[in-house]
Formats: C-alpha cells, sequence, structure tokens
C-alpha cells in the first residue's frame, strides 16, 4: 500500500566501501595523533576554540571528524537504505519492525547518555546517535530476517 | 517476530498443486524466504497475498488459513 523509498541494491556495495574508508581514515588519523587537516570551506557556524568565530562565511576548519563522520553515517546510510534482492511485504513488516525497536533502543541509551554521562564525553555520544541509531536498525532486521529463514533449504 | 502466528494449510495445498516454494513465490510476486515463513507460521500475511496465494492454489481463503482460539484473545 505504501512504498518505502528504497535505493538501488548496488549501494550496498557503495555503503561497505564508504565503511572501509572510515576505518582506514581512522587508523591513519591515529597515526597522525591528532594534527589537524585543515581546509577553507563555507561554515554556517564555527566556534573552534582558539580561533575567531564566523558565522555563515568562509573559514579555515580541521575537516577530518566531519569527513569521518559523514562517510560513515553515509556508509551505514548506504547499506541500511539498499533495496534486496527481492522486496516484499515480509520485507517491509521486517523494515518496520526492526525501525521500531531500534528507535525505543535509541531513546532509551539516548535518556541513560542524557542523564548520566556529563561533559566531553556526553558530547561524544551524542553526535554518534543518528550512526548508533542505523546499527541498531541493521542488527535488529538481519537478526529477524535469518530466525524467519532458520530452516530454509532448498525444495524441488 | 509473529507471537501466535495464524494456522495454514499451505504446504498441503502447495504440494498437491505440485509447486515447489520458488514456484509459488515467482507466481505470487513475493521471494522463496516468505513462503517458508508463512508456511512454518512464522509470518501472516496481508489481505492481498492472501488472496493472490487463494486464486493460485485455487482453494478459497479461508480454507487456506484458520482462525484458532488463541487468535481472539
Amino acid at each position: 500500500m505504501y512504498k518505502i523509498p528504497l535505493l538501488p541494491g548496488y549501494f550496498r556495495w557503495i555503503g561497505a566501501s564508504l565503511l572501509l574508508f572510515t576505518i582506514l581514515l581512522y587508523l591513519f588519523d591515529s597515526q597522525r595523533r591528532g594534527i589537524p587537516f585543515n581546509m577553507r570551506t563555507f561554515v554556517l557556524v564555527n566556534e573552534t576554540p582558539f580561533q575567531e568565530t564566523s558565522i555563515l562565511s568562509m573559514s579555515e576548519v580541521d575537516i577530518t571528524l566531519t569527513v569521518l563522520l559523514l562517510s560513515l553515517l553515509l556508509g551505514l546510510a548506504f547499506i541500511t537504505f539498499a533495496r534486496k534482492k527481492v522486496e516484499d511485504e515480509m520485507m517491509n513488516t521486517l523494515r518496520l519492525y526492526a525501525w521500531s525497536w531500534s528507535i525505543i533502543f535509541i531513546m532509551a541509551a539516548n535518556l541513560i547518555v542524557t542523564v548520566l554521562v556529563f561533559g566531553i564525553p556526553f558530547a561524544s555520544f551524542a553526535i554518534l546517535f543518528p550512526h548508533a541509531l542505523l546499527v541498531c536498525h541493521l542488527a535488529i532486521f538481519h537478526i529477524s530476517l535469518r530466525r524467519l529463514n532458520a530452516g530454509v533449504s532448498y525444495e524441488k | 517476530m509473529q507471537e501466535s502466528p495464524m494456522k495454514n494449510n499451505l504446504k498441503v495445498n502447495r504440494i498437491i498443486k505440485g509447486y515447489s516454494q520458488e514456484q509459488l513465490a515467482q507466481l505470487a510476486g513475493v521471494s522463496r524466504q516468505t513462503i517458508h515463513a508463512l508456511e512454518a507460521g512464522k509470518y501472516v500475511p496481508s489481505t492481498t497475498l492472501s488472496l493472490k496465494l487463494s486464486l493460485i492454489l485455487g482453494q478459497k481463503t479461508e480454507d487456506l488459513f484458520e482462525l484458532e482460539e488463541r487468535d481472539w484473545q
């Protein structure tokens, strides 16, 4: 009845490549010991410590974290929204089930983190919530699919 | 996923008709996994899929799917 917007199947591989790129970039960045990779770019707001505040202007910023978070989010999103080989009503039901539970889990995690985590670790947790939502959805979706498919064997 | 799956006679009627799970899945426009989940009672189909299956298997929908006492609870 309602069509869920999905990406073509090959986006799964683009997503996996982006995840691999994220891991490699993270390892490379760890080796550099936090040396900033500055780039002049347009910013909505830039309030980096020890720098002049910029609003709606060109500014010199460290883009390492931006690239890491963006490639991770896009990679996970591409895998999550890529079309399966056969998309039918059971897949849609599974998607809805996985989305519902992942939102409940992330809401619970968000509540715990908001109440119990303070300072810089809170910011670290907070920026990863969208990524955690996608990981949670992928895990629940594939575990449910595996359970439903348990015992499927080729039948002539 | 379904806590109280509906009882169905899908497998018996499919075998009577001589269809494999793959063939029935292709005719109904779903995956073989969906047919397996239906036969195993792990998934309850939509009205559209139930009607498609009843047409393909030449049976009334109520002969393919049966309500049980627990379905009323």
